[in-house]
């Protein structure tokens, strides 16, 4: 697929783009499906990991399309 | 590769076991960029309890990637991701895609050279951090386990076919490693040089730069002229890592604060590379800098274009050494156009008068100064055939809820169709940056589709500004403000009737959650 | 908030996991969640598997290197699983329990974390752990046949723990000690004349060793794409299927109590007549983006509870499948909601 830069398309849909390259399939919200796929790290690269380096990453939220301004950033 | 600095023996050799001359487990087996060197050396900090103070860090990305980096051959190709260049990565479709790219850029271990058992390695790190990935690319096998056969029901995974192809291709010892280690690091970069940048959506900017050593590092001092022809002074420091790789911070009114990365030419004469802003490093301008004696350069011609038979017209040239004594025969604009006078003059600037005759010929013109020639600073056209925007395809993502913004910024330039006669060919003619009026239009994937009215707006500068990050209780599933869109640039050429429509393709996407210094 | 009541004839009650690392009930008959327990080492990093009896669960926490049992009934976590040492890291992908949860069958990823670098081990897909003995009673590698596809494959262990099925591209009956294949049931390519293979099964357990599901085939005389309905009697490897018609976006299946109506979705949704074996109800364009993963038809077969991607749970009208209401779950699922039979009326 014709992906930018920096941008993956795995899995089921990618992260910033879907296996076509574009946003049509993305999860709606992305929030909903946030945690679903982050507790077994299908984003390493984009999201911060939860097996290895960041297990408490959405303690501040338990529902991330309710609480997702406090979805805190990870500085590597 | 023995590791010669206390500092990385004492550092890490508590993990990696050092033999009796020096080689240090892992350390001495691997060859990568500064980044690389500091996005191992953050993990050693995140996940294994090394502790060190922050000018121990730097002098140890410093050490490993003077001694443990790659040759200036090895690093150009793939210098995009240093430069953090919002631009596509053309890796062709293959396992080495499917494996590794559809996570990370393939930049990132392009830049690596391991020994074989080094390779392995590396593929047992991803499987002790993330198990998961031996399902979701590292075996290769199709996903949904009742769909389609399983590719490899033998024991090889699809990895262990992409790692062979690396340990041919990508080995610790190469030829250039050799030929660069015996070349040693060079001169290094002190002196006056010449900057030549664009300034997108307005026009080129130019400066006299001073590097001076500085210990290890340099500091700079610039006199810099903007597009629209103000002046300021700027301040900078950096690395030239390996001898030729730049990684500078500089800050002065007019540009504001910058951070560069620039690589040398292996002649010395030239750095070449990108100065950026923005959380994501997205807003950038292409910098170029030559080394200056004494000689006049040019950096740029503003406007560089003008039209057949448009008779007289007023252009200015930028540079530096410009003496008081050069006159109107000193100059050349080459055929068809003739140079009738120098009306105002600076050190950096010439305004001079020209005349284009009616027979000209359509096409690039090298613009000679005395004894300097800028190549293709000129053209002359009998008509613009297109508009191209640029970047041809950009990303940005929302932001300004939880996240920062990522934005996208659009210029446009006219074009001749270049002397085959056939328009968006390689030969066509840049006729410089021109001021369109910029829209947004759906890029259909599917009929319903209704992004242009989510993804955020474009302002007649062509900076598009994204929408806020989070879901949009508005629109259908809530779904974020995400989207595919077309930025479009509508431009009338003076004394034409139609307007020449160009456009580029914007992803608007959602926001990255780690921030890695580089792309992923 | 007083836990759900237990007791009452049908299965009423549903258990499921939210973020961070909550166990909650939800009660069928007040359509409504209460607090249940907390898990010891964090979130669950998949769906539950239980005892036939679905007494016990057993979710996998601790960063999948812990196994958690719940007692659904005294709603505490009662034992766990960690095999991990400081030299080597065992994580687990899923656990599978035998019919009296003495033993469990762990898909293991074993990587050796020496001082400064990982070494996967491959010897070993399967560990069988002993709870009673409190370790680890025997080891085998899945036959290439059936481990290495892109997914360690799912396990039902047999009644009486001498055998492990595998639904996959085919059906295949595991000696439980050794992991060789006993039994093969080929399912991947057409075993009648006139069907078509069948692919994409996606099953759910309706009772232990009873599956239904959504299946994909090709009519092979007029190669159109058509979906139908499959029932498998696993213990006995039996399939028998029935068509009907041309594809739609649906995978998941919820079959009704009375055993009459079948639901299958989510992207389209389809209401299944079981007896005149047709579709009776479709709604294309039912859910989009990323569908949920959990359907269960309530146990009075009017309403259709769909949840497991997010905080909601969206409640249908069975017959019409409009939607009644939405029920937040207080923080995104972790672990998509089971129907819980009622504990009490079963052994121990």
């Amino acid at each position: 697929p014709h992906v930018p830069a920096g941008c993956t398309t795995i899995f089921s849909p990618g992260w910033e783009v879907d296996a076509t390259g574009g946003t049509a399939n993305l999860c709606q919200p992305m929030e909903r499906d946030l945690y679903d796929c982050y507790k077994t790290c299908f984003w390493p690269a984009q999201v911060p990991d939860y097996l290895n380096n960041n297990p408490d990453w959405h303690s501040g939220c338990a529902s991330a399309t309710q609480d997702w301004r406090k979805i805190d950033l990870i500085f590597p | 590769i023995p590791v010669q600095s206390e500092l990385v023996q004492s550092a890490c050799g508590s993990c990696h076991a050092s033999d009796d001359d020096g080689h240090m487990t892992r350390i001495s087996y691997q060859r990568k960029t500064p980044e690389g060197w500091q996005l191992t050396l953050k993990r050693m900090i995140r996940t294994n309890g090394l502790n060190l103070t922050p000018d121990q860090a730097r002098a140890i990305v410093r050490y490993l990637s003077d001694h443990h980096g790659l040759a200036p051959e090895e690093a150009r190709p793939y210098f995009y991701r240093a430069e953090k260049r919002p631009q596509l990565e053309n890796i062709e479709e293959g396992e080495l895609k499917e494996t590794c790219v559809r996570c990370h850029m393939a930049a990132r271990f392009f830049t690596q050279r391991r020994t074989e058992e080094e390779w392995d390695l590396l593929k047992g790190m991803h499987i002790g951090y993330f198990p998961v990935i031996e399902f979701q690319t590292f075996r290769g096998a199709s996903p949904l386990a009742g769909d389609a056969p399983a590719e490899n029901t033998g024991s090889e995974w699809r990895a262990d076919r992409v790692l062979e192809t690396l340990k041919a291709d990508y080995p610790l010892e190469t030829p250039e490693w050799k030929r660069y280690k015996a070349k040693g690091m060079g001169r290094g970069i002190a002196g006056r040089w010449l900057l030549k940048t664009h300034q997108p959506g307005e026009g080129p900017a130019s400066g006299v730069v001073t590097f001076a050593k500085e210990g290890d590092d340099y500091t700079y001092s610039a006199e810099i002229l903007l597009a629209d022809g103000s002046r300021h002074q700027r301040e900078g420091k950096g690395v030239l890592y390996g001898g030729y790789s730049w990684r500078g911070r500089s800050n002065g009114d007019g540009l504001g604060e910058l951070r560069e990365v620039l690589m040398l030419s292996d002649d010395g004469s030239k750095l070449e590379g990108r100065m950026f802003s923005g959380t994501y490093g997205e807003l950038g301008l292409d910098a170029t800098l030559v080394r200056l004696g004494e000689d006049p350069r040019i950096a740029a011609v503003w406007p560089r274009s003008a039209k057949v038979g448009g008779g007289t017209a007023s252009v200015t040239i930028t540079g530096a050494n410009f003496t008081d004594d050069i006159v109107t025969d000193d100059l050349d604009f080459g055929q068809g156009v003739s140079v009738t006078g120098i009306s105002a003059r600076t050190a950096t600037t010439l305004t001079v008068a020209l005349e284009v005759s009616d027979d000209a010929l359509s096409g690039y013109r090298d613009v000679a100064l005395g004894p300097t020639q800028a190549v293709d600073a000129f053209a002359v056209y009998d008509r613009v055939d297109y508009v191209k925007v640029l970047p041809d395809e950009a990303l940005a993502r929302v932001g300004g809820g939880a996240v920062a913004k990522q934005f996208a910024r659009f210029e446009a330039a006219a074009f001749h169709r270049g002397p085959d006669d056939e328009p968006l060919t390689e030969d066509d003619v840049d006729l410089g940056t021109v001021q369109p009026e910029w829209s947004v239009e759906e890029y259909y994937i599917r009929h319903e589709d209704d992004d242009i009215e989510y993804v955020g707006t474009i302002d007649q500068k062509g900076f598009f500004t994204p929408a806020i990050d989070g879901p949009n209780m508005d629109r259908e599933l809530n779904a974020n403000n995400f989207g595919d869109v077309w930025v479009v640039a509508s431009y009338r050429p003076e004394g034409v009737s139609e307007t020449l429509r160009g456009r580029s393709r914007l992803v608007v996407t959602i926001p990255i959650y780690v921030y890695w210094e580089l792309f992923p | 908030v007083a836990p759900p009541v237990f007791g009452q004839e049908e299965p009423n009650v549903f258990i499921a996991g939210i973020w961070p690392d909550r166990i909650i009930f939800f009660d069928q008959t007040t359509d409504a969640f209460t607090d249940g327990l907390r898990l010891r080492h964090g979130a669950a990093t998949g769906s539950a598997s239980y005892t036939p009896d679905k007494r016990r669960f057993y979710v996998i926490t601790d960063r999948m290197e812990s196994v958690e049992v719940i007692d659904a009934l005294r709603q505490e976590v009662i034992d766990e699983i960690k095999l991990s040492t400081p030299e080597k890291r065992i994580r687990f992908f899923s656990v599978y329990p035998n019919h009296d949860g003495s033993k469990v069958y762990l898909n293991v990823n074993v990587v050796q974390l020496q001082t400064d670098r990982f070494i996967q081990e491959h010897e070993v897909d399967i560990m069988v752990y002993d709870l009673g003995a409190r370790e680890v009673v025997n080891s085998f590698k899945f036959p290439k046949e059936v481990g290495g596809g892109a997914r360690r494959p799912a396990l039902h262990v047999s009644p009486d723990g001498s055998s492990l099925y595998v639904i996959g591209r085919d059906l295949y009956e595991l000696d439980a000690a050794t992991g060789e294949i006993k039994r093969k049931k080929v399912l991947s390519k057409p075993l009648l004349a006139g069907y078509g293979e069948l692919r994409g099964l996606n099953l759910t357990q309706t009772e232990p060793g009873t599956f239904y599901g959504i299946y994909r085939t090709e009519d092979p005389i007029l190669k159109k794409r058509i979906f139908g309905v499959a029932k498998l009697d696993l213990y006995d490897m039996n399939v028998s299927t029935f068509e009907l018609g041309p594809q739609l976006k649906v995978g998941r299946f919820a079959l009704s109590p009375d055993g009459k109506r079948g639901y299958a979705g989510l992207s389209d949704m389809v209401v299944i007549d079981m007896e005149k074996q047709r579709v009776i109800l479709k709604k294309e364009k039912f859910e989009r983006g990323r569908t949920n993963n959990s359907m269960i038809v309530g146990h009075d077969g009017t309403k259709l509870y769909v949840s497991g991607v997010g905080d909601t749970v969206w409640v249908y009208d069975t017959a019409t499948l409009e939607l009644i209401k939405t029920v937040y779950a207080g923080g995104d699922f972790m672990m998509p909601p089971i129907e819980i039979p009622n504990p009490t009326t079963s052994q121990n």
